[in-house]
């Protein structure tokens, strides 16, 4: 057991699949639950297709970031890294993760009352959007500091 | 390039030719025409008349043929190209269809009656169906199912539940009451159907019996002779039935030859609509009406000549009043115009400020390249959003969009070329003529952000001109200069720690910073207060004002979604090459290869042109906008044709365009 958690291999693979795993954990409940609403939408109104397809695509965005820092870490992992090295790239896949996670979830949330928004005003199509970028920056950033910290490593 | 700027009109007419007159109007297409109330004194001799009868006739003929125009979309679909526009037709071919308006109207009559019956023929076949489902049971026995009783004996159709013992039951009954035969139906998985056929003064003894097992009776409707001789009864009413409907079809298939003349009066009608929706907002007296609205400056002397020359009416143009707000209709060049789609989802600016759009097209286009970032996805773009350009004949805003996605995609070629990026292909990456963001993402990071702050000074740049358009120098110096010199100290001084650059601290360009910084605090605190009335306000009032550091730091932050979008779209594009490369045989190589290639590539593009598309708009919305936009101002909403399938061609549009620039949007 303890030669597992000396392991920095193993350490580096955890920090790809926390990346990796719970942000796409995030935009899956995210995609799912503004899915939802759009299908209730388009039933009603097929025309309404496009836009409720882009505000349901919007938490999607989180699962590519894990997705990317998960492949980079994953790159960075030979035969001889030290452990240092190893609880480094752990530490590396937690912000995108974590934070992608809750962003990708609310984003979910956004994206469903702006898909019911435009089922009311087709126009307001805009400031849906905006509405769920505003919670897209959170994992923006996770995503930038997990890239910087991958730099120093 | 810019907002239009608007005069008022004023029209005052007879009243027998308010019709005409409006309907000459409809076709210009450029008033916006207001609604006003009668003013006190006139309450009595002015009033707006009465419409809502004649609308709602308009209203049933139009949805009449609106369902008929349905109907034959369903039965009779046509084939549309996927981008298609208005048909446009002469003033000559409108009339004649309009003149037989009254046969248009029996065809659509005839073709909406063709579907009622079909509605009702489906519920009839659904009704036949489900009487055959239920002799299903009874096909395997010869006796009449519609002879209840004879004279001395009963027959009852009925079940019992599926697990019943029929020998048990059979049993049973002979003991209870020997002059009683059971015949037996088919049974289904929950029960078991059939005939009870007993001597009519056993009844007492068989009933017991029978509902110790639960048998249940059932009455069967519409049946003669035997189950045989109904289903096929039934069997050739239905394909009666088919047959009929099959001619309808037909019918309706015949009738989709008037489709266009259908399209053409549907949309007569909407402009007969509008026209009469703008008779009940005029004002108007026993023999005369007053109009009054707004029109595009440059188009009015055009339209005060047509009028006079046609009409008895006396029509006044005014400019309007220097500070009057007016509304908003904004006018691009053929390059320009692509802004207006990303622009008209965020609002109207108001009339008085500088239209936008040109300053925004650059960011955007810019922006839109540097997160999509990969020249292949740019060159597939701009061939495609090319081709419809060229090929399609669009309406305005199609056309725009097109446009505007065009630009976009040569914009991500030349980002490609900047960064080496084509279709992730990494050894592409030497041909990069500048940064290769993979590989040095920091220094990326810090270009994202000064491309974001230049981006915002372009945005206070814009709000120092509307200032100085309106006189406002002092106040252009302060919101604007000294903000300049705050946020460049600021962003100097901050040097050091942008990241890829290496910047040391006591480097001259970083005390430059110091010192612009200190100056423009202190020019802040100066000035800001100066609006204030009180003595607090004017010291203090600074003070608020240097919190705008934070939020221009957070702003400048935001950029970095430019890196991250970018390098999404690099890696996986990458990553998507690599995993073809993973297949040890050729053959597998080259056949699932293709396939990974082709599905990869396609997503990536796909979910990050989204993302590309949707972040550049919100750098535009927010980070930019936030610096100048007033907004406020009402659409210039012209009284024009909105019609859903044809243009008509008439002399008046065409006078109108004749010696103009261009048509009004």
């Amino acid at each position: 057991m303890n030669s597992v958690f000396s392991n920095p291999q193993f350490w580096a693979f955890l920090g790809a699949a926390i990346a990796f795993l719970i942000a796409s954990l995030g935009s899956s409940k995210g995609c799912g639950i503004a899915g939802q609403a759009a299908a209730g939408v388009v039933a009603e109104d097929p025309s309404k297709f496009s836009s409720a397809m882009i505000l349901q695509a919007l938490p999607a965005t989180q699962s590519i970031y894990g997705f990317v820092i998960a492949f980079m870490i994953i790159g960075k992992i030979t035969g001889d890294i030290t452990l240092q090295q190893g609880l480094s790239l752990f530490a590396t896949g937690l912000p995108v993760g974590i934070v992608g996670f809750l962003s990708a979830t609310y984003q979910g949330k956004v994206s469903t009352a702006g898909i019911n928004l435009i089922a009311k005003r087709p126009e307001a199509l805009g400031n849906a959007i905006i509405y769920a970028l505003m919670v897209e920056m959170f994992a923006i950033f996770s995503l930038v500091v997990s890239i910087l910290m991958l730099g120093k490593i | 390039m810019a907002i239009v700027k608007m005069n008022k009109i004023t029209v005052l007419g007879l009243i027998n030719e308010r019709a005409s007159l409006l309907k000459s109007l409809l076709e210009l297409g450029v008033v916006d025409i207001n609604e006003e109330e009668p003013g006190e004194g006139l309450k009595d001799k002015a009033k707006k008349p009465h419409v809502q009868a004649d609308l709602l006739k308009v209203d049933t003929q139009i949805s009449e043929l609106a369902r008929a125009i349905d109907i034959l979309s369903v039965h009779a679909p046509v084939k549309k190209p996927f981008f298609s526009a208005r048909r446009v037709i002469s003033e000559a071919d409108y009339s004649a269809i309009m003149e037989k308006m009254d046969e248009v109207f029996v065809k659509a009559e005839r073709i909406n009656d063709l579907e009622d019956d079909l509605i009702r023929m489906r519920s009839e076949e659904n009704r036949l169906q489900a009487l055959m489902h239920s002799l299903e049971p009874w096909l395997d026995m010869d006796i009449p199912l519609d002879v209840p009783a004879t004279r001395y004996t009963q027959c009852w159709l009925g079940h019992v539940p599926a697990r019943a013992d029929m020998g048990m039951l059979e049993n049973d009954l002979q003991k209870a009451f020997p002059e009683a035969v059971i015949l037996k139906g088919r049974g289904d998985r929950e029960h078991q159907y059939m005939a009870i056929i007993f001597h009519k003064s056993g009844e007492s003894d068989v009933l017991p019996v029978l509902r110790n097992y639960n048998f249940s009776r059932i009455t069967l409707r519409d049946v003669e002779g035997t189950a045989r001789d109904s289903r096929d009864r039934l069997q050739s009413k239905l394909n009666a039935l088919y047959k009929e409907r099959e001619e309808k079809l037909a019918q309706i298939k015949e009738l989709a030859q008037e489709r266009e003349r259908l399209e053409v009066v549907s949309d007569g009608l909407r402009m007969e609509r509008a026209r009469i929706e703008t008779r009940g907002r005029l004002i108007a007296t026993r023999s005369t009406f007053i109009l009054k609205g707004w029109l595009p400056a440059e188009l009015s002397g055009k339209v005060e000549e047509l009028l006079n020359a046609k009409y008895f009416c006396c029509v006044t143009i005014e400019e309007p009043e220097p500070e009057e707000e007016f509304p908003v209709l904004i006018k691009n060049g053929p390059i320009v115009e692509a802004a207006s789609p990303v622009l008209d989802m965020y609002g109207v600016p108001s009339s008085k400020e500088l239209d936008p759009s040109a300053f925004m097209l650059v960011f955007y286009v810019f922006f839109f390249g540097l997160m999509l970032g990969d020249g292949g996805y740019g060159l597939i773009l701009a061939l495609g959003t090319g081709f419809i350009l060229k090929k399609f004949r669009l309406e305005d805003g199609t056309r725009r969009f097109i446009k505007l996605l065009f630009y976009c995609g040569l914009s991500t070629m030349f980002a490609g070329i900047l960064f080496g990026s084509w279709f992730g292909i990494s050894a592409l990456s030497k041909t990069a003529l500048w940064i290769v963001p993979t590989e040095n993402p920091e220094l990326m990071m810090s270009w994202s952000i000064l491309f974001g702050i230049i981006h915002m000074f372009t945005g206070f740049f814009i709000k120092g001109i509307n200032y100085i358009r309106r006189g406002q120098i002092w106040d252009a110096i302060c919101d604007v200069l000294f903000i300049y010199i705050l946020f460049t100290g600021f962003v100097l001084s901050l040097l050091p720690f942008a990241p890829g650059l290496s910047v040391p601290s006591s480097s001259g360009i970083v005390k430059v910073g110091y010192v612009l910084f200190a100056v423009g605090v202190a020019l802040l605190l100066l000035t800001q207060g100066r609006h204030s009335k009180h003595w607090f306000g004017k010291i203090f009032g600074g003070v608020g004002k240097l919190y705008d550091i934070i939020s221009f730091f957070s702003d400048c932050l935001s950029y970095t979604r430019i890196l991250a979008l970018g390098l999404a779209s690099a890696i996986i594009g990458d990553i998507v090459n690599n995993m073809v490369g993973a297949f040890g045989n050729i053959v597998v190589r080259i056949i699932a290869g293709t396939l990974i290639l082709l599905v990869g590539h396609t997503l990536n593009f796909a979910l990050n042109a989204l993302g590309a598309y949707v972040h550049s708009c919100r750098l535009q919305y927010l980070e930019f906008f936030g610096k100048f936009f007033e907004g406020g101002g009402t659409a210039f909403k012209p009284f024009k044709a909105n019609t859903q399938y044809i243009v008509v061609k008439t002399q008046t549009s065409e006078f109108l365009q004749s010696g103009t620039k261009a048509g009004v949007a």
